[in-house]
């Protein structure tokens, strides 16, 4: 067993090596290519290369920004929403700057005495462990207790409505709050009452997004060096030419 | 409501404009070499993560690198460099699978067992381990894409704010994350 961890490790070394000396050759290249590229400010290929660019950005406008949503409402699963008459909701004591301050918050403890009471509201004592988290139905971050009526076994089975997409609510509520587009009560009550009804609200859309690519074209307004960028809403970047600036 | 938050654009500059000075490229290239030494090999795991094959993440790694000495020849900003490069190398892997039919499953959820969870060697750690791996894994496969991204550079050792620099949050939003994903996982391994 050693002697194999030694070996991958002389292995793993070579490799590095390799690498670094791949590397290294392609650092001299591209410096000898940076350098032809070089560009005296004002000259004729700087005009040359800005007319290019606002063409581009010309044709750039014209395409239509996408908003990633897929049309029809998605199905609600069984089991995507918890009981209400079980879990109505509950909530701590807390107000606007609490939700707001971002200073890590050390996780809320759940006792065994209350996650049993839930289980056993759901006749869920006997499902795997791993088949389901206990969710808060109102996120801590807003305000909800530990509480029996503030907790439900939320099923990993769903595949639309699961857990992933109640945390991009949870991500996005708190925020809303913090910007005063939405009162904290609301917040609560709106998410207490169906987390989905809520989700399609303030994201407005029918079904969960789904992070497809949704290319932005952005032009960046600078008459002498105008530049422009394609961004990903979902990846990031993409390209941009702001360098033509400096 | 607004549209999703746009997330900072990286720059790969096109033509640059260089000081002309062969003391300044030789300085970069020393510098951006000391970065492949320290960070090439977490590079290469995180191109891998994302399904990319040995080759290609290698490809990937080596053109982040010549990426960051057009940055540093150009003189950016060199804050967070390390958040930097996780970024060029995500963006570069995720175009790359875009371009190349790759499997699109990412393999973030087996890197971070392989991290949670001991070897076993007898047969009774054995059984202990599939079940606990069957635990974690069910968490770690119910986070989102990014959350469980999040975890796996935590667990290649970055700070908060390289993560955030990486993979384009707030630092608050990547505590954030954290917290929620990490109480998860501990309270599925207690059970």
């Amino acid at each position: 067993m050693q002697d194999h961890h030694l070996r991958e490790d002389e292995r793993a070394r070579a490799r590095h090596a390799i690498g670094r000396a791949q590397l290294s050759a392609r650092l001299d290249t591209e410096a000898e290519k940076l350098n032809r590229r070089w560009l005296p400010p004002f000259s004729s290929a700087w005009v040359a290369a800005a007319a290019v660019v606002a063409v581009a950005v010309g044709a750039a406008s014209l395409l239509p920004l996408r908003v990633p949503s897929r049309p029809g409402a998605a199905a609600i699963e069984t089991g995507a929403l918890p009981v209400a008459s079980l879990t109505p909701g509950a909530t701590v004591d807390i107000d606007v700057r609490d939700v707001c301050d971002e200073t890590p918050r050390p996780p809320q403890t759940i006792s065994i005495g209350v996650r049993q009471a839930v289980l056993h509201g759901y006749g869920m004592e006997s499902v795997p462990e791993d088949q389901y988290e206990l969710d808060y139905l109102i996120t801590p971050q807003l305000g909800g207790a530990p509480d029996a009526r503030n907790l439900w076994p939320q099923r990993y089975q769903a595949r639309v409505w699961n857990a992933g997409v109640k945390d991009q609510l949870e991500d996005l509520l708190p925020r809303l709050v913090c910007e005063g587009r939405v009162d904290l009560r609301t917040a609560q009550r709106d998410i207490a009452a169906d987390w989905v009804a809520a989700y399609r609200k303030y994201f407005r859309t029918a079904s969960p997004v789904d992070p497809p690519s949704t290319v932005a074209l952005l032009a960046v307004s600078n008459p002498v060096y105008p530049s422009f960028a394609g961004i990903d809403y979902h990846k990031g970047f993409i390209w941009s030419t702001s360098a033509l600036k400096r | 409501m607004q549209p999703p938050k746009l997330k900072p654009a990286l720059e790969l500059p096109l033509p640059a404009v260089l000081p002309g000075r062969a003391a300044t490229l030789q300085a970069a290239q020393r510098d951006v070499l000391g970065f492949y030494d320290q960070h090439a090999p977490a590079l290469l795991r995180y191109a891998r993560s994302f399904g990319l094959a040995e080759e290609a993440a290698e490809d990937v790694v080596q053109d982040a690198f010549v990426a960051l000495f057009r940055h540093v020849v150009l003189d950016r900003p060199r804050h967070n460099l390390t958040g930097w490069l996780f970024r060029v190398t995500r963006n570069l892997s995720l175009k790359h699978r875009r371009r190349s039919a790759a499997p699109t499953a990412d393999l973030f959820t087996d890197l971070l067992l392989e991290r949670l969870v001991d070897p076993a060697a007898t047969p009774e750690e054995q059984m202990a381990f599939d079940q606990r791996a069957q635990r974690l894994r069910a968490v770690a496969s119910a986070l989102s894409p990014r959350d469980r991204q999040c975890v796996y550079l935590r667990s290649e050792g970055l700070s908060y704010r390289e993560i955030a620099g990486a993979l384009g949050l707030s630092l608050g939003g990547v505590a954030k994350v954290l917290t929620r994903a990490l109480a998860r996982l501990s309270a599925a391994d207690r059970r």
